[in-house]
């Protein structure tokens, strides 16, 4: 269940993203989990081994490697879902009016989503494209 | 009493200096949205990391060992799950839609109603919080700095309250970013030291091995279910707490995400070193009878005062930085909901940046009152904090901005159901299996909820498109 519940949470990403990349990096970080709550169980009665299990293999180790594949699969710029604005009357939403009507106070994202359910094509993310 | 003078000149100056500076909403709410990777993330895990972390998790050692972790097991993964999950569409549709605040957010992408029911659940929980936090600087104040509860209680919350009414989180961030770097290097320092006076890591385990071997299993002596439980609700949990979600909100572009989960998990792991240290240790020296223990709490008291007075002193700060910085947070999450949010639903303007400024002091008052007055409701909505906002919200951050067919009679309805059962399995006197966390399961109904009524009742008519949609 904690794994399910992980990589169901985490599975919103490749949704999102549909990157290969990024479904290798959910499921090796949902194997690595797998087998360190594995082997937790099977030593739950073993005092020293069961607490070096548990530093080592579900702390130490995802500690650098979950944050590194996060980096290696990240994306800028990528459309999803659920982004189409709802219209509030009476909205007192300062900022959107501002968004709507006038120059953005910051940079926006290259490509901004709509609801429509054709993605459409990506814009080049230069930092993207063009990062280590 | 230095520590809390020099506090609170600090605080008044960082207020100072932070007036002028938060001129409009964005600055005020969203830290003018000009941060990048390491201010956030340091400030993001300084937010999160309560008192808690420094004062219980120890003591928790003491009394179930191993299993204790399993609450921070999870901190290898969190930071990437969180961007993974929610950061990379909050940043997006933040940017898109105007958005300063999480609750507004669920408002621009659902509706009113979302909006409103996000509001009200995150000024209970950001009151009742704070109130805890209050609490947390009353024992601060008797256990490690030597002054009366009540005037470490009210000099904490005035001193966040200052800055934070001042300057908003635009002195918030960077606050927290300080309290953040004081947080883990005292960590780091306190479970060293509290290590190396219990003989080193193998003699405190080996001392643990001889004297009580059943804290050392993978569980300890919790349930395993629960350990599991735990795990799963403190993994998951972070992506629906309002204050882990602001922080998403001042990045400057969302090309900050992909060093944040580094920063996030490095901070955190080093903030974390004082459970595991010190809770090992402090068991082991417990054990050898070289301190007394009468409560769990006692522990890191216990052991600071073994070592002497410097480590009472980076403890106290430590905790203190702690605690102000899961205030700042909440304070300014409250004020953002009272001004903005709420009269949204009935119609009006959002407030102006005074009435924010008025409603950031109301809330502390109301926190401390609340710390003050009530215990027992403190402690039982203090127990619940975490699991209610996950119960509450996670249905609707994580599920509602990645599923399209997600609608605002479906995202209200799943804050309302997980928010209320999580409560009632809180409040009634029952006994829960070790497995059943009313969070989850608060979470688990919101989202079977939040199926349902989309799926029953799709919003009607098309959505209006985004502005620059360029097509």
């Amino acid at each position: 269940v904690a794994v399910a519940a992980v990589v169901v949470l985490a599975g919103a990403a490749p949704a999102r993203r549909g990157s290969r990349r990024l479904v290798v990096a959910v499921g090796a970080v949902a194997l690595l989990l797998a087998i360190g709550l594995g082997g937790a169980w099977l030593l739950r009665a073993g005092p020293v081994y069961g607490f070096a299990w548990t530093i080592l293999v579900l702390f130490a180790v995802p500690l650098p490697l979950v944050p590194l594949l996060y980096w290696l699969t990240f994306e800028s710029g990528v459309r999803g879902p659920g982004s189409g604005v709802r219209e509030e009357s009476g909205s007192n939403n300062v900022e959107l009016q501002q968004a709507k009507s006038g120059p953005d106070p910051g940079p926006r994202s290259p490509v901004p989503g709509s609801f429509r359910p054709d993605p459409g094509p990506r814009i080049p993310d230069p930092g993207r494209e063009g990062g280590p | 009493l230095t520590v809390l003078a020099a506090v609170a000149l600090l605080a008044a100056a960082l207020a100072w200096w932070s007036t002028s500076r938060a001129r409009n909403a964005t600055e005020f709410f969203a830290a003018g949205r000009r941060a990048g990777s390491w201010l956030v993330g340091l400030a993001g895990t300084a937010a999160a990391v309560s008192a808690f972390t420094f004062v219980g998790g120890p003591g928790l050692f003491a009394v179930v060992g191993v299993g204790s972790l399993w609450i921070v097991l999870s901190a290898p993964v969190t930071g990437a799950l969180q961007c993974w999950a929610v950061g990379e569409p909050i940043v997006r549709l933040a940017r898109e839609h105007g958005a300063l605040t999480p609750q507004e957010l669920l408002g621009a992408r659902f509706g009113r109603g979302a909006r409103t029911a996000a509001a009200l659940v995150t000024v209970v929980g950001c009151v009742v919080l704070g109130a805890v936090q209050a609490k947390a600087a009353a024992v601060l104040g008797e256990t490690l700095l030597g002054v009366s509860g009540l005037t470490a209680a009210v000099a904490a919350l005035a001193a966040t309250t200052a800055y934070t009414a001042a300057g908003g989180m635009r002195a918030g961030l960077l606050a927290d970013a300080v309290q953040g770097a004081v947080m883990a290097g005292a960590a780091l320092l306190l479970a060293g030291a509290a290590l190396a006076a219990a003989g080193g890591p193998r003699a405190a385990i080996a001392t643990l091995e001889a004297a009580r071997p059943e804290l050392l299993g993978s569980f300890g002596t919790v349930p395993a279910p629960r350990a599991l439980a735990w795990f799963v609700l403190f993994c998951v949990g972070t992506c629906a707490q309002p204050h882990y979600l602001q922080k998403f909100f001042f990045l400057r572009s969302e090309r900050e995400l992909r060093a944040l989960p580094a920063v996030l998990t490095g901070a955190l792991a080093a903030m974390l070193a004082v459970w595991l240290g010190v809770g090992l240790a402090g068991t082991a020296l417990f054990a050898q009878g070289r301190i007394a223990l009468g409560r769990a709490d006692e522990l890191t008291p216990a052991v600071m005062r073994l070592l002497g007075p410097w480590a009472m002193l980076i403890a106290g700060v430590a905790v203190l930085a702690a605690l102000m910085s899961t205030v700042a947070s909440f304070l300014n999450l409250a004020a953002a909901a009272v001004t903005r949010d709420l009269p949204a639903a009935l119609g009006r303007r959002a407030g102006s940046l005074g009435a924010a400024r008025v409603a950031t002091v109301g809330v502390a008052v109301a926190a401390v009152a609340l710390g003050v007055a009530s215990e027992r409701t403190v402690a039982l909505l203090g127990v619940a904090g975490w699991g209610f906002f996950t119960a509450a919200l996670l249905p609707a951050f994580a599920l509602g901005l990645a599923w399209p067919g997600a609608t605002g009679r479906g995202v209200t309805a799943a804050i309302a159901a997980g928010g209320l059962l999580d409560l009632a399995l809180e409040a009634l006197p029952l006994e829960l299996p070790p497995a059943l966390e009313p969070g989850l399961a608060g979470a688990a109904l919101g989202t079977v909820v939040l199926v349902l009524v989309s799926v029953a009742f799709p919003d009607p008519g098309p959505r209006t498109p985004v502005p620059g949609g360029g097509r």
